[in-house]
């Protein structure tokens, strides 16, 4: 949102920018002195804006030539994990975590009511390798077999993160079609309910403004004159229908928004063949110097499978027939000066797992095979989460942020302090620290302190933590910017 | 003889009427001057900041204002990395367009621009005479221009500077230089309204102006204000979808 500087600078164009004055016949100023302020305040100079018809709102809309650009994020990080307990001071398991990311964007606008966005990105280590099937010979004696040789190709790794145009009929309706972000909600924070439904990568706890990736998908707004009342259609095509699309596999939604006073309020539903339909509403408000966000949603029916345990032994089944109701409200505070930003959100899971443990629930669905239904975000009912961050904290080039997020189901989560010095803009080095608490088998205990226990040292004593930890993290960032 | 006195003192009473201007009305004639009315109002600023250490940054932006109904519109032209972010304020709501993102973000006029230091009252249109008293005047001279400064006292704890220094040309109700003060009566910045003025629709628009940063010595920003127009804006120009099809 979005730069301190730019919008520093938009205030400042706006406190002062706004002045305009009478025109009055000029009159003769008196000489004075040229030093300091006085060399600023010659002789008056007027100049008569052009009365021909500009159509200033249209005239900049079309782009002369195809606008390039992009970033680049460049990052080096060293993190060194303690595993509750440990008595030394070397690390149960330590890793580096090299990030070169790069990212290459292209906007055309060749005309008033038509515009193409395309954003590409590679990451390091900048290919794939992936297996073919290079021969099937079939053999009938002495048994009748298929004999397969496979070979593997290196590909580079090139990810389109957005490819999409943009288009409107008369001033009233406009669209977009292509793959594209589709953020349609109004939570502001760890927890995103609405996006979720469409959106198809999670929310980065570290930066959770971040933009999150979107599916292959259609847009339509629809502005209603002389209001801020705007109706709103999507339709996407989630990433795991690519290969073979058919039309139960769209997912569809509407939202409708309205304004009174300064609370903003909408209204949505969501339909998809293979998915369950959902109701929604939303609200954004202030009181004071803080901003409010909430967000409801009624979910007809669930695709996950809802575990009881007895004994020893943990079942799980499927429910129908039943309507989830799902929530968030938070709100947020930025200072006068812009360096002071404090979150907090509440985030209630109808769907969320009781009377199990999230180790119980992890297990069954990895020895069941159906680790792609496990939502270690979404296992718990009740959820908060909590930001505060201070830049130019007793100087200029330090920033000081702390982040939490808990489980107050299983009282289970985790705290991440942090502090950065920006020796320049592209050169800056981040010192944090990853604390988690909770007993053994809670939700954030069981992948370790930063999640990274079972790629690390999971196995072959234990597949999951057993008891709190810390990771320390040093994250230099070597030439990151954008162009 | 007694028609000499009766004019010799008329006289002297305009004279001292004329050496005691009504301040308070030349406040009032400054802030009336800065609404356009039922007027809309397009420029594009060109922002040059410089902070000491640091190459200067460049910013441009698109302004649509209908002060009629208190809507104004940003959109950034420059740098190509931040073209297509964009502002709608109307009345006490502010919604910021982030066209990567393709989102929108609504907060209130009580809340700063996210991760920003605008001020609460930067986005809207402070008034002098309703917002300050007048505490003192002075005369002087700043440049080519004898000017009267006013002393102002913020009323009120809605502004964003409890003290201002206003320096106004003594033969136009024009500001040409204001100083703003904290609470504590530090200076926190210069705003330097340069006499060159573009013209349009019976106004007159400071086309260059200068602001200081008084607390962090050697920043400051140059705005320079071109392609002003009063033309008449289409209806959707303040509207959030204007924000999305601009980029």
């Amino acid at each position: 949102m979005k730069t301190k500087t730019s919008c520093a600078i938009l205030s400042l164009v706006l406190a002062a920018g706004l002045a305009v004055y009478a025109e009055d016949a000029a009159a003769s100023p008196a000489s004075g002195d040229a030093s300091g302020d006085d060399a600023l305040f010659g002789e008056e100079q007027v100049t008569e804006a052009s009365t021909k018809a500009q159509e200033p709102d249209k005239a900049f809309m079309k782009y002369d030539a195809t606008k390039v650009g992009g970033s680049i994020t460049s990052t080096l990080g060293y993190s060194a994990v303690y595993m509750g307990g440990a008595d030394s001071i070397v690390p149960d398991y330590d890793y580096l975590s090299p990030t070169v990311m790069g990212r290459v964007t292209l906007t055309a606008k060749p005309a008033l009511d038509f515009g193409v966005n395309m954003d590409f990105r590679m990451s390091y280590p900048y290919s794939a390798s992936s297996s073919f099937l290079k021969s099937a010979n079939y053999i009938s004696t002495p048994i009748t077999t298929v004999v397969t040789t496979s070979g593997t190709v290196t590909v580079p790794s090139i990810s389109v993160w957005a490819l999409y145009s943009k288009f409107s009929v008369g001033d009233r309706l406009y669209m977009s079609f292509g793959k594209q972000p589709m953020a349609w909600g109004v939570a502001r924070g760890f927890f995103q309910p609405a996006d979720n439904i469409f959106a198809e990568s999670a929310v980065d706890y570290s930066d959770y403004s971040a933009e999150r990736e979107g599916p292959l998908a259609f847009k339509a707004m629809y502005s209603v004159p002389k209001s801020m009342t705007n109706f709103y259609f999507l339709a996407g095509l989630p990433s795991s229908a690519a290969s073979n699309p058919k039309l139960e596999d769209l997912r569809m939604a509407a939202k409708a928004e309205f304004n009174a006073g300064n609370t903003e309020f909408a209204f949505g539903a969501f339909y998809g063949y293979k998915d369950h339909p959902r109701v929604l509403a939303m609200a954004t408000t202030g009181v004071g110097a803080f901003n409010l966000y909430g967000e409801a949603i009624g979910k007809y029916g669930s695709e996950r499978y809802f575990l009881s345990k007895s004994g020893s032994v943990v079942s799980g089944a499927k429910e129908s027939g039943q309507v989830y109701f799902s929530g968030t409200a938070g709100g947020y505070y930025t200072a006068d000066d812009g360096d002071l930003t404090i979150l907090a959100q509440y985030y209630y899971n109808g769907e969320g797992q009781e009377g199990v443990s999230a180790q119980d629930a992890y297990a069954y669905y990895y020895l069941g095979g159906n680790m792609s239904e496990f939502d270690n975000i979404s296992f718990a009912t009740h959820n908060v989460g909590l930001l505060i961050s201070r830049a130019e904290f007793l100087n200029p080039d330090l920033t000081v942020a702390l982040y939490a997020i808990a489980s107050l189901s299983d009282l289970s989560g985790f705290v991440v302090p942090s502090a950065t010095w920006a020796f320049t803009d592209y050169f800056k080095v981040k010192l944090s620290a990853t604390f988690n608490f909770g007993e053994e088998g809670d939700q954030y205990v069981l992948l370790g302190p930063d999640s990274t226990y079972i790629a690390h040292a999971g196995t072959p004593t234990s597949l999951f933590a057993k008891e709190p930890g810390v990771a320390l993290s040093l994250l230099a960032t070597l030439g990151t910017g954008s162009f | 003889m007694k028609r000499l006195f009766v004019a010799l003192f008329a006289a002297l009473a305009l004279s001292g009427l004329a050496a005691a201007p009504d301040f308070k009305a030349t406040l009032k004639s400054i802030d009336e001057m800065g609404d356009f009315n039922k007027q809309d109002y397009s420029a594009t600023y060109s922002i040059v900041s410089e902070k000491p250490g640091e190459n200067p940054s460049s910013l441009e932006i698109k302004i649509f204002r209908r002060d009629e109904h208190d809507q104004i519109v940003i959109l950034i032209q420059k740098p190509d990395k931040q073209k297509g972010q964009g502002y709608l304020k109307i009345d006490d709501n502010v919604w910021f367009y982030d066209p990567e993102s393709g989102n929108y973000s609504h907060s209130t006029m009580k809340e700063n621009i996210s991760n920003s230091q605008a001020k609460n009252s930067d986005m809207k249109r402070y008034t002098f005479s309703e917002d300050y008293d007048l505490a003192a005047t002075a005369e002087g001279k700043l440049g080519a221009f004898a000017t009267y400064v006013l002393d102002l006292k913020a009323k009120n704890n809605e502004v964003s500077y409890q003290r201002i220094k206003l320096t106004v040309r003594q033969d136009k109700a024009v500001p040409l230089k204001e100083e703003d003060y904290s609470v504590s009566g530090k200076l926190m910045r210069t705003v330097y309204y340069l006499p060159t003025y573009i013209s349009a629709g019976g106004k007159l628009i400071p086309a260059k102006i200068k602001i200081v940063n008084e607390i962090n010595k050697g920043e400051q920003s140059v705005m320079a204000i071109s392609n002003v127009s009063v033309e008449r804006l289409p209806d959707t120009v303040f509207q959030k979808a204007f924000l999305e099809r601009a980029q």
